[in-house]
Parts: structure tokens; C-alpha cells; sequence
């Protein structure tokens, strides 16, 4: 032994390696051995440490937090919410009955690893012999070797399509999972819904303006109801086929809550290749497209004269002669040379009287009540593509006399709904939506005109289809009611052109107890031998009259029952109960068969 | 002593390592059963999707009305074939007094001449 243990470690003595009450080496190998023991301690410790600490972990992961463990709670989640740990798929779009507007299939996309590709030429040639329709040049040059690792060859591939390829084998080319929006109903709706881009990006129309929502995976619901889409649709694109018209708008309006259940816009477009309609087709015209509506806008000019007590029903105003202001002169279309009362000069859809009327209101009033019938903003419809209205900054005399009848003031065609239905609504304008409402939330009217002017609006309109220009939109037992318009269409700073022009009708049924506003443009119908003047009393109004017949029964407004009685049985030929001339529009028989909710349809 | 601890050592060790292999074994079958089943579910929800999206596109009311024009002998439900029950019961009050005075016609001889009143009709 080269080394003895001498003493006990002693406090503070001499050497580093000493530690109280330990044997202490000397030596010349002493002090190797304190050093070795020092740091197998040292070591040791380590060890402990490292040890403790995968120790701690384990209680921690096993005992302490076993929650945080994704995988191990699968079952749990699952049971809890089925859509959990799903892909996110864009959300759907349904109407209001639940009917699929917009939805997504899983399709497969073709893409290159041009990295892999032996032979881009020879692979080029066969996928074209697969695909047709793509450019073997572009392909090849796509598949020549280059830093990308991923090229999109063609995406949304059919089943078969994707059989075909993978059958072939060809080394560097793979199919991807992908989405694809479809749109089960095509071009019905499409100006509503609008469409999303091969990315799923939404473009336009619902599709754009819920793109955050429905990128989140949210279904949205609108109130549109898919089948009296369709009747408004049938029935303008047979109008227009008929007229020769280069289009139509359409729009039905629930006036209770101011829900959109139709809103349609011709030409369309498939919403699947938007890229190969015409600008028009996309062109949504009913709440992008702002024209002068002509006479359907005395509706608002005699709801704001009565409104504003500047007349009553029965005031007589001078039609004989041509209104003139400067250098212009205000003639009527269906004139009666003599005095008429404002009940006749709406049914006769009179110009001159309409002007006088407004100029007594005076300019003021008549630009405060455009503003509450919502004709000077944007209408607040869940849409990209709103149009805001064109109206004169400086709202002169001559101003105030062509707005009176619809001209100098370019508003949506929703516009001019909306303002109906909150008329023929007890006065009350609900916000125009496309969404579904929900029933327990309160609607934030705006008030239009009062109870009194509503009532007698109604019987004006009513009055108009009855023994006025809108004859021809009666719909036997729906007691519609409504206004013609005709107006030339605007060639910009150069007048208007005579004989281009937008015939419209704007109606509400039931007359009685307003449920819905209709209103129907047609743009530019010819004049035939049928219709030798292509006006809206012509053309609008049995497009109305149609499109009441088909769509009410869907929208649960059931028709009045004696009146068909009448008609059927007892007076064939005459359409209604006669009513007194001097009390224009009485109420219209029972308001009971009037209202039953849905029960015609579900 | 010494020799039970010495053989008991690697017969628990070997315990261990059998029973934490057939656990791992197990979850790993598991695992793939899950892996199964989620790709099972998620394939069943694509084809429902498809179903949907078809049902929807079946649903287009152009085709259907093609098609009831083509297969039914349906027309568009006209005013008068409509009614309400309220009106329902209206009318039944109404008529039964008539219909009680048709009986009581057709109990009695019919006059000479003129053919009896048809039970149960009424003509308006």
C-alpha cells in the first residue's frame, strides 16, 4: 500500500478535497483518490438529477395532467362533439326551407413533382391523351425538371378521370385530395349566392360577403325559398322571351319582416364556370343596376302627399293641360283632359297631377321623405354588389316635379320594394335581409308613412288592379294591388331614348293584410301584336299576376274563398265583388282565409 | 436468500418486459383500429355529402316540375280547390238545413210529371 489513512479530516485544515468527519488520504495517490471521488460525487449528483427529472415528468404526464394528451381522450371528444377534430369543410349555403344552395364534394387534383419526372415529353403526351383539353406544350414545359416540387396539373378531377391516371402509373405525377364548391341548383339563385374561386375564396354575392364564416366551417341560412325563386324565374324568363326584352328583375319582399324569398336577375350565369358568362349575366341588376323606375314611384309621391296632410284622397288637382316649368313640358300618358281627384290621378297614373302634388309638398318634405323611405342609402342587403342610388345634390323645383314621378332619381329595384312593402306594411319598414330571421328577435322598423296613409295606400293600390292600369295582374282571390310604371330608359347627358324602356310592376298581396311585395321589371320588351304598347300595365303586370297564382300557395297565403264562388259559379266572367264608386277599394272581404301559415305547403 | 433475489430479479425484469411489449402490442392494434374507423367515419361522411349535394341537385324545381308534367296528371292546385277548416265548418252548418229539406222532399211522392230530387245534391 503506498498510501495510510492518518487522520480525520480536520476542520479548515490544509486541502481542498477535505470534507469533515471523512478518512483522509495522503500520499502521492491521495490525492488522485480524493479527486476520483470527488467527481464520481459530482457524476453522482448529476445522475440524480437527471433522473428526478424524468421521474417528475412521468407523474406529471401519467398521474397529474393526463388531459393534455391529445390522443389519449379521443373516444371522450368524439362523443362529445362529433365534428371535433374534423377538417374544416367551407360552410354550406341553404334556403329557407334547408334546401342546398352551395356545398362541397371531395374530389381528387392532379398534381407533378417535376423533380421525379424521368420524361416530361413522353409523361406530357400521355396525360394529354387522358385530358384532351390540356396544351401538351404548356404541360411539358410544366414537367421540365425545375426547383418546384409541386405543380397543380388539373384540379377537381372526375372519378373516372382519377381511375384513368392512377391506372396509368407515370412516376412523379400524384393526386391530391381537394374540395370542390358545387352548386346543386346552378344558375337559380346564382345572383344571390354568387360563387367561390377553385380555392374556395368566395367571389361574389353570400359566397363573399359570409367568406370569414364560412371559411370557419358556419352553414348560412338564408331566407330565400328556393321553389318561388324558381316561379319568379320561369315566369320573367317566359316574359321575356315573349317581349323580346334584353332582360328582367324580379323581387318578392315578405313585408313583415322584410325577408328576401326570391330575387331574381336575367341574363344569369353558372356559378360553376363564372368565368364564361358575359359581364351582364353576372351583372346582378336587382340590387347592383340603379334605374329611374318611372311611375311605380308615385306610390311613394302620394304616400308622402297623404302622409303629410298636403292632400286627401278625394282633393281635386287641375290635369287638363301639360305641366310646363323653363323649357320642359309634363304631359300624361293615359291624359283625361279634366280636373281629377288624387285617387284618380294614381289610378290613371297621371304626371301632371302627380307634379302639382309634390310641388305643393314642396322640395323639403319630399327629400325628407325619400330619406325615410330609404331611397337616398345603399339598401342594407347581405351583398357585395349594393348600388347606391343617384339622386340630385342640389334638389331643385324641376327636380322635385320629375322625382314625383320616378324620373330624375335612380334607385335599386330593391329599393323601390322595400319602400312598397314598408308602405303596405301599417307604414312600418322592416330592413331588407337575406338571411333567415330569427323569429324571437325583434325587427327594427323604420317608420314610413302612418296607419291612415298605409290604409289608404293599400286601397290605392288595389284600386289600380281593379279598374286602373295594373288590370291585368289580378289574381282571382289574393287581392293584389299594385302600380304600373313605364319608364324610357336614360341615354346619359343625351335625354332618354324613346321606345327603350323598363316596364315594371310593383304589387303587394294580399291586399287586405299585406304578406308580400312582388315587384317585376322587364328591360326593354317590344311592342307586338299582342302588347302593341309595351308598357307595364302590358308586360309587367300578368308576369305579376302569374307569379302571385304559383308562388302563394308555396308562401302559405291562401286565396279568399268566396270570391272564387263568385267567379266560378254564380258570375262567371266577373272577377270581383262590385265595389261603389265613390268608395274606391272597400276592404276586401275576409281577412281570416287570408292568413294560414303554411299550412297550403308543408 | 441470496439466490431467490439473484433468480427473482430477471424473472420480474422479464415480466416487465413481456407484459409492457404486449401493452404496447395492444394499444398499437388499437391504434390502427381508430385510425380504421376515423377514416371509415370520415369516407361515410364524404358519401353522405355526395348524397346530399345529389338529393339537392334531384330537388332543382325545373326537374321536378319536368317530371310531373311528363309522369302525374297533376295540375297547379287552382283558388277554388283550397280552403280553410273554418271556412270548412261554415259551410256545413250552412248546408244542414238544406240537406234536410232534400230528404224530406224525396220522402214524399214526387209530384206527377217531375223526376224525384237527387238525394245529397244540391245545385246553386
Amino acid at each position: 500500500m503506498m498510501f495510510r489513512i492518518r487522520e480525520l479530516c480536520r476542520p479548515l485544515s490544509p486541502g481542498a478535497q477535505c470534507r469533515p468527519g471523512q478518512p483522509r488520504f495522503e500520499g502521492p495517490l491521495g490525492a488522485a483518490i480524493e479527486t476520483g471521488r470527488t467527481r464520481l460525487l459530482v457524476l453522482g449528483g448529476l445522475f440524480f438529477l437527471a433522473f428526478a427529472l424524468v421521474g417528475g415528468r412521468l407523474v406529471d404526464v401519467t398521474l397529474l395532467k393526463p388531459a393534455a394528451d391529445p390522443k389519449r381522450n379521443v373516444a371522450k371528444a368524439a362523443a362529445a362533439d362529433p365534428e371535433a377534430g374534423r377538417e374544416f369543410f367551407r360552410g354550406e349555403i341553404a334556403d329557407a326551407k334547408g334546401e342546398l344552395l352551395a356545398t362541397n364534394l371531395v374530389t381528387w387534383s392532379l398534381y407533378a413533382d417535376p423533380k421525379m419526372i424521368l420524361d416530361p415529353a413522353a409523361t406530357a403526351a400521355r396525360l394529354v391523351r387522358l385530358f384532351p383539353e390540356l396544351d401538351r406544350k404548356d404541360l411539358a414545359e410544366k414537367l421540365k425538371p425545375s426547383d418546384k416540387r409541386f405543380v397543380w396539373l388539373r384540379r377537381h378531377l372526375t372519378p373516372k378521370e382519377y381511375q384513368e391516371v392512377i391506372a396509368e402509373g407515370l412516376p412523379g405525377i400524384g393526386a391530391r385530395k381537394d374540395r370542390r364548391r358545387v352548386y346543386p341548383h346552378g344558375s337559380l339563385g346564382a345572383h344571390v349566392v354568387g360563387y367561390a374561386d377553385i380555392d374556395n375564396h368566395g367571389i361574389a354575392g353570400v359566397e363573399r360577403q359570409f367568406d370569414g364564416r364560412l371559411k370557419r366551417g358556419e352553414r348560412i341560412q338564408l331566407s330565400l325559398d328556393l321553389r318561388v325563386q324558381h316561379v319568379l324565374r320561369e315566369e320573367l324568363a317566359a316574359a321575356v322571351k315573349r317581349h323580346h326584352a334584353i332582360g328582367a328583375m324580379g323581387v318578392i319582399l315578405d313585408v313583415h319582416t322584410g325577408e328576401t324569398k326570391a330575387l331574381v336577375s336575367l341574363p344569369e350565369f353558372d356559378p360553376h364556370e363564372p368565368g364564361r358568362a358575359s359581364e351582364e349575366g353576372r351583372f346582378n341588376r336587382v340590387t347592383l343596376g340603379t334605374y329611374e323606375m318611372g311611375s311605380t314611384f308615385k306610390i311613394l309621391n302620394t304616400a308622402m302627399a297623404l302622409d303629410s296632410s298636403v292632400a286627401t284622397l278625394t282633393k281635386v288637382y287641375d290635369a287638363r293641360f301639360p305641366l310646363k316649368h323653363g323649357k320642359f313640358t309634363i304631359n300624361d300618358y293615359h291624359g283625361k283632359g279634366r280636373a281629377l281627384s288624387v285617387t284618380e290621378i294614381f289610378q290613371f297614373s297621371s304626371n301632371i297631377g302627380s307634379a302639382k302634388m309634390a310641388i305643393e309638398a314642396g322640395t323639403p318634405r319630399q327629400r325628407a321623405f325619400m330619406g325615410r323611405a330609404g331611397m337616398l342609402k345603399p339598401v342594407s342587403i347581405e351583398l357585395p354588389e349594393i348600388g347606391a342610388p343617384l339622386y340630385p345634390r342640389d334638389w331643385k323645383p324641376l327636380n322635385t316635379i320629375t322625382i314625383s314621378y320616378g324620373h330624375g332619381i335612380s334607385v335599386t329595384p330593391l329599393h323601390l320594394a322595400a319602400a312598397v312593402a314598408g308602405i303596405v306594411n301599417d307604414g312600418k319598414r322592416a330592413p331588407v335581409t337575406l338571411v333567415k330571421r330569427d323569429p324571437k328577435e325583434p325587427i327594427p322598423y323604420i317608420p314610413v308613412v302612418n296607419s291612415k296613409t298605409s290604409a289608404e295606400m293599400r286601397q290605392l293600390m288595389r284600386l289600380v288592379v281593379e279598374k286602373g292600369t295594373g288590370k291585368r295582374a289580378e289574381a282571382p282571390g289574393y287581392f293584389v294591388g299594385g302600380k304600373t310604371g313605364t319608364a324610357d330608359k336614360s341615354a346619359g347627358k343625351k335625354g332618354y331614348r324613346r321606345n327603350t324602356r323598363i316596364s315594371s310592376f310593383v304589387a303587394a298581396f294580399p291586399m287586405n293584410a299585406p304578406r308580400y311585395v312582388v315587384l317585376v321589371m322587364i328591360d326593354e320588351p317590344k311592342a307586338s301584336a299582342d302588347t302593341p304598347e309595351a308598357t307595364g300595365g302590358a308586360v309587367a303586370a300578368p308576369v305579376v299576376r302569374e307569379v302571385v297564382l304559383k308562388a302563394a300557395p308555396l308562401l302559405g297565403v291562401l286565396p279568399a274563398e268566396n270570391t272564387s264562388e263568385l267567379t266560378d259559379e254564380k258570375k262567371p266572367g266577373q272577377k270581383a265583388p262590385a265595389k261603389p264608386p265613390a268608395k274606391p277599394a272597400a276592404k276586401p272581404a275576409p281577412p281570416a282565409a287570408g292568413r294560414l301559415e303554411r299550412a297550403a305547403t308543408e | 436468500m441470496k439466490r431467490v433475489t439473484r433468480l427473482l430479479w430477471p424473472l420480474l425484469f422479464a415480466g416487465l418486459v413481456i407484459g409492457l411489449y404486449n401493452l404496447k402490442a395492444q394499444v398499437e392494434d388499437q391504434e390502427k383500429e381508430l385510425a380504421r374507423i376515423q377514416r371509415a367515419i370520415e369516407d361515410e361522411r364524404e358519401a353522405i355529402q355526395v348524397l346530399r349535394a345529389e338529393w339537392s341537385y334531384l330537388n332543382q324545381p325545373e326537374r321536378l316540375r319536368r317530371l310531373a308534367a311528363a309522369k302525374l296528371d297533376l295540375q297547379p292546385v287552382a283558388q277554388r280547390q283550397m280552403a280553410s277548416f273554418e271556412r270548412f265548418a261554415q259551410r256545413l252548418a250552412e248546408a244542414a238545413p238544406v240537406e234536410t229539406a232534400v230528404l224530406a222532399t224525396t220522402s214524399r211522392d214526387p209530384a206527377p210529371g217531375r223526376p224525384a230530387p237527387q238525394p245529397g245534391f244540391r245545385s246553386r
